[in-house]
């Protein structure tokens, strides 16, 4: 799979990666026990330096997303990570924090926030199925 | 604007060359001539139209042309002036110098009307005249003398100045085209004949190229004359410009001495070539044989230590120091050979000349003992500017392009 | 880790009582890559001549492997890379006569890599060196460099006049070599995105001096720009004064003022000196933004 980093985003590097991995895998496009790029090849597609894949590789495994087999490769972990509930509903409730303040600031209401919400859950579903 | 033009920084040099030289009754107007064309044709600054710097500004082409031609032509006539007026003084004929000077205005206006669009001529047009000069110079002493008088030659160069610098002045462009008029596609692969790998290629052609091997033969040619202060010039010149070309392998791991030999060999090569040749042909010379050995022996100790005078104000262990207080090695170095040549030519016999037959006369004859002993003399100063060399500093890498 | 270069308080003048460099320390680790960045004339060529040994430091040590390089000159260089944007490869010379100089030079010559970089610059082997474009003259150099499998990787505004495009071939060069050879790297550039995307560091000169040395992702989560208007705070040394202030900078009717630290905690550390702290704009800012305003004027 291709990242597309921004080296002027005040996100990291590595935390971009993690996050394009991660939203691919939420989104059906990596599935569990597909291979993944090495980080080798990775950093020269991207262009990035290697040592940074490597670090979001790392974090990736640490977080329980992916798995290295020696010789073999790093693949999509088989089983989903168990984030702690109240770490994920934490989580949750800051982005969602962060997305009411956006849709206020926009002048829209609580019901047109929850419609942009559906029309997401939509476009994930439709994203699933093509991928299957 | 003149001022700032390379070419008239050369000048100040250049007279005083020729202040020197016309002191030193011995020395023919041959190499006078020789002398000029060289330090005035190895100027970078000969090639081309302008520097690319100035090119950029908005000055009209016509005044960069015109100050360029105009350097050229004071680096040689200027000194022809002083020289001319000092042999008023002392008695003997300028004719010839003037002669060759208005050969010289021909030639320089010369390259100056081609291809007046672009930055500068070919290569291939810069590189004949230099050789067209010389011969010029050799045949314009006794034999041209007999067939073209001399105010016809002059008449002749001066009717050819004008044309010529008539051709240029209506020809120029507002603004000199700056961009390389050649630049390869880079898939475009040159046929190129399978040469011996000699890997060490690159560095002797960027130092030397086939302009510098002209200049080698030169110095050869000019030590089995065995005159001295002509090829001091020549060769101060050529080894300042190559040790400037060899900036690109200053991060390779290449010993000191070995680049310090690059630079120092060949020209060693020359004399000592040029001097062997020259004690096997010239049979009649003067002076016995040891004192020519010690002579030459002095000539490549004196050539190690003024090219290194010359570069001192880069030594490391002075950078400490301000640049006026950094040069005076390079006065203290080059001062000497300015006073001996003053004073040959008061006694009318060259103090190298008298210096090494003093040497040799110490050794009286003895073989056993003269040749160790020049070997180390001059083996001491080779190592001694060895030394140094390996320990200038580089704070720049710009290399003045040669014929660029 | 190792450091593979360590610059120790380095200081180095060229007029008497001019420092180009003064006092400057840090070291580059093993198959780290650091970027150095500075205002023309900071001082960074001076910096990356004196790790090589063509100047030496009027005050303090260098050290590269170890090594001083200018005491032994030939065992630092067979094993760093050197390119620079002012070098001039010899003019008459073709890739091919460059390449086995090279190769005699350096015993650990990397045929294959050189066979990649060929093919991926589009230069032919027997091309003469005075046929090239400038960038792709400097292209040549960087395969020189490279090739020879160098544990350090020194680069001098390598990009310097390069289009985006040969930019980016520079860069996927340099890390072919880090995924081969895991080499250290130090570059100077102007070209603050290419810092972004393959440095791990990076160390800003100013006026000679190491103005800030930071690890680069930290620089993005821990750095910001507060922007202040002039009528909230006294003046500009009361900013200074504050806990992690890096800079100030004028921006007509507002100080500009770089803090080591996310907004939030900058905003509590303001709320001394300036009135109403808590409305205070900080944000997190792109590498060539921070540079501006720490040496822009």
């Amino acid at each position: 799979m291709q990242v597309l980093i921004n080296p002027a985003d005040e996100l990291p590097i590595y935390r971009q990666i993690m996050r394009q991995i991660q939203e691919a895998i939420a989104g059906g496009r990596l599935k569990p026990g597909d291979k993944l790029t090495s980080h080798r090849d990775l950093a020269e597609q991207a262009v990035i330096a290697p040592l940074t894949v490597k670090k979001a590789y790392d974090e990736l495994e640490a977080l329980g997303f992916i798995e290295t087999q020696r010789g073999r490769g790093t693949f999509v972990c088989e089983k989903p990570p168990r984030v702690s509930i109240a770490d994920q509903r934490a989580q949750m409730r800051e982005t969602a924090r962060k997305l009411l303040s956006q849709g206020y600031l926009g002048g829209m209401n609580f019901e047109a926030v929850v419609k942009i919400l559906k029309e997401a859950d939509r476009e994930i579903a439709e994203g699933r199925k093509e991928a299957s | 604007m003149m001022k700032r033009d390379q070419t008239w920084q050369w000048t100040p040099l250049a007279a005083i060359y020729a202040l020197l030289y016309t002191l030193n009754q011995f020395t023919s107007d041959l190499l006078i001539i020789m002398t000029l064309g060289m330090i005035g044709w190895t100027a970078p600054a000969f090639k081309t139209y302008c520097t690319l710097y100035e090119g950029a500004l908005p000055i009209p082409a016509r005044n960069l042309w015109l100050s360029r031609v105009m350097s050229l032509l004071a680096g040689m006539w200027l000194p022809v002036a002083i020289a001319c007026a000092i042999r008023a003084v002392t008695g003997g004929s300028s004719v010839v110098l003037m002669e060759a000077a208005a050969v010289y205005t021909v030639l320089v206006l010369g390259t100056k009307c081609v291809r007046l669009g672009q930055f500068a001529p070919p290569e291939w047009f810069n590189a004949i005249g230099l050789p067209i000069f010389a011969i010029t110079g050799a045949l314009l002493g006794a034999p041209i003398q007999r067939i073209l008088p001399a105010p016809l030659v002059m008449a002749i160069c001066g009717a050819a100045s004008a044309a010529l610098f008539v051709k240029g002045w209506t020809g120029l462009p507002k603004a000199f085209e700056l961009a390389q008029a050649s630049a390869a596609a880079a898939t475009k692969s040159r046929e190129v004949k399978l040469r011996s790998r000699f890997v060490w290629s690159p560095v002797f052609s960027s130092f030397y190229g086939w302009q510098g091997a002209f200049l080698l033969i030169v110095m050869f040619g000019q030590m089995t004359l065995g005159s001295f202060l002509f090829w001091f010039v020549v060769i101060t010149s050529v080894q300042v410009q190559a040790r400037a070309r060899m900036r690109w392998l200053l991060h390779l791991p290449i010993a000191p001495g070995t680049l310090f030999a690059i630079v120092a060999l060949p020209t060693s090569v020359a004399i000592i070539a040029g001097s062997i040749l020259n004690i096997f042909f010239d049979t009649d010379h003067p002076l016995p044989l040891s004192t020519r050995i010690v002579e030459m022996a002095a000539q490549l100790a004196i050539l190690y230590a003024v090219v290194i005078a010359l570069e001192m104000f880069r030594w490391r262990r002075l950078s400490k120091l301000p640049l006026l207080v950094r040069s005076v090695p390079a006065i203290l170095g080059c001062a000497p050979l300015v006073i001996a040549t003053v004073l040959s030519a008061h006694n009318r016999r060259s103090i190298l000349d008298d210096a090494s037959g003093r040497i040799a006369a110490e050794f009286s004859g003895n073989w056993w003992l003269l040749a160790p002993a020049m070997l180390a003399g001059v083996a001491l100063v080779y190592w001694a500017a060895q030394r140094v060399f390996a320990e200038l500093e580089y704070p720049n890498m710009r290399i003045t392009e040669w014929g660029k | 880790m190792t450091r593979v270069l360590e610059f120790e308080d380095i200081s180095r003048s060229y007029k008497p009582g001019v420092p180009v460099l003064d006092g400057v320390s840090f070291g580059v680790t093993e198959g780290e890559v650091v970027g150095l960045v500075g205002r023309n004339g900071a001082g960074k060529t001076t910096l990356l001549r004196i790790a090589m040994g063509m100047l030496v430091p009027h005050k303090g040590r260098v050290s590269v492997f170890g090594l001083s390089p200018v005491e032994h000159p030939i065992e630092v260089k067979k094993r760093v890379g050197y390119v620079s944007e002012d070098q001039v490869l010899p003019a008459n010379s073709s890739i091919a006569d460059l390449i086995a100089f090279h190769e005699y030079l350096f015993p650990k010559w990397d045929r294959d890599l050189q066979k990649t970089l060929l093919d991926r610059f589009g230069l032919s082997i027997d091309t003469k060196i005075k046929s090239l474009s400038k960038g792709q003259a400097r292209q040549v150099a960087l395969l020189l460099a490279i090739c020879h499998r160098p544990e350090l990787l020194i680069l001098d505004e390598p990009a310097g006049g390069l289009d985006p495009a040969a930019r980016r071939e520079f860069l996927e060069a340099s890390i072919q070599l880090l995924n081969r050879e895991g080499s250290a790297i130090l570059f100077s550039s102007h070209h603050m995105g290419d810092i972004e995307r393959i440095g791990a560091r990076v160390v800003l000169l100013d006026h000679g001096r190491v103005r800030l040395d930071m690890d680069l992702d930290r620089m993005r989560e821990e750095v910001c720009v507060a922007m202040i208007p002039k009528a909230w705070v006294k003046d500009a040394a009361a900013l200074e004064r504050v806990p992690g202030c890096l800079g100030v900078r004028d921006v007509y009717d507002d100080w500009h003022a770089v803090f080591d630290g996310d907004p939030e905690s900058v905003r509590l550390r303001l709320r001394g000196p300036v009135t109403a702290a808590s409305q205070i704009q900080c944000v997190r800012a792109p590498l060539e933004e921070l540079f501006v305003e720490l040496v822009g004027k």
